[in-house]
């Protein structure tokens, strides 16, 4: 027999009845949960993460700015403030408000940064 | 064939809320598909059932990796070429066997097989399947059983579709010879 094509024609392989349903209904009995946690909110969880460092230590940017002045004067003010500033940081680091204010501030930074790029 | 948007579907399936349900429809639309990819490898119906159950295992498992760069079919089809090939390969790997005791045993799995109606000239077609190299074996019944396009057996084995034209082709004329030399 030459002519490979006529054995296209007739499968000879045959699965016992009601095989596909069965195997469906089989599987997903046996399929393993899912013990992680889903991605999303590991992605969430590392941004606030993020957000959080950043704005932190833009933060700490600012009060090195300030502190910047050689004055005694200037640095009592900026010990005040830096203090100050960590304890807000600190305070805040487990307040879920905060880090939602924070990025819902990150959007906004990000939603209108077109408009100061185009200036 | 898939009724659903692969977007949508993707969706479904990387999100913890309906990824199960989601699967559920994948397994249901593609297992019959991915049961002939496995069949027509490894010959049994046992041992093709066992291995597709590998195959939506694995899927499930790697759910999280797929990031529908790839058709979810195409992501599929790699999969249980991969698991068909493994499975092949360990049998191969028995100490006490030769490559072609392992094909005389894929052989003679399928002639014990009650799941196999083929008659002499059938038998005799897979004997001379069963002398092509693996991989075109592969090319031969994805072009031959599953008429795919040389472009999407390109997506599954990674191969040039240059390279998948000449397999064909070099494949059909062992075929062809195999036949002869036994008619």
């Amino acid at each position: 027999m030459n002519n490979i094509d006529n054995f296209k024609k007739k499968n000879p392989f045959t699965v016992p009845e009601n095989y596909f349903e069965e195997f469906e209904k089989k599987l997903m009995e046996q399929l393993p949960e899912k013990t992680s946690e889903p991605k999303k909110q590991k992605f969430t969880t590392i941004k606030k993460v993020i957000i959080s460092l950043v704005a932190t230590a833009a933060v700490m940017a600012g009060v090195m700015f300030m502190i910047k002045p050689t004055t005694q004067e200037a640095v009592t003010v900026a010990e005040a403030t830096n203090t100050e500033t960590q304890e807000v940081v600190f305070t805040s680091s487990e307040d879920e408000d905060f880090y939602q204010f924070l990025e819902d501030d990150a959007t906004r930074k990000e939603a209108t940064s077109g408009y100061y790029v185009s200036l | 064939m898939a009724q659903w948007n692969e977007t949508e579907m993707l969706q479904r399936l990387q999100n913890a809320d309906t990824q199960r349900e989601a699967f559920a429809q994948v397994v249901r639309t593609y297992s019959e598909r991915m049961y002939w990819v496995v069949r027509r490898v490894v010959l049994s119906h046992d041992d093709a059932n066992d291995v597709l159950q590998n195959v939506f295992i694995k899927a499930w498992t790697n759910i999280e990796s797929f990031k529908g760069d790839a058709k979810l079919s195409t992501w599929l089809y790699k999969i249980a070429v991969n698991e068909s090939i493994t499975f092949i390969n360990r049998q191969r790997m028995h100490p006490s066997t030769s490559i072609d005791d392992a094909d005389s045993g894929l052989l003679s799995k399928l002639e014990s097989d009650e799941y196999f109606d083929g008659d002499e000239l059938q038998r005799n077609f897979q004997r001379a399947l069963l002398t092509l190299p693996e991989k075109q074996r592969l090319v031969f019944n994805m072009k031959y059983f599953d008429e795919m396009k040389y472009e999407d057996i390109s997506a599954i084995l990674g191969t040039s579709v240059g390279a998948l034209k000449a397999s064909y082709h070099h494949a059909v004329q062992k075929i062809r010879a195999f036949l002869e030399q036994t008619d």
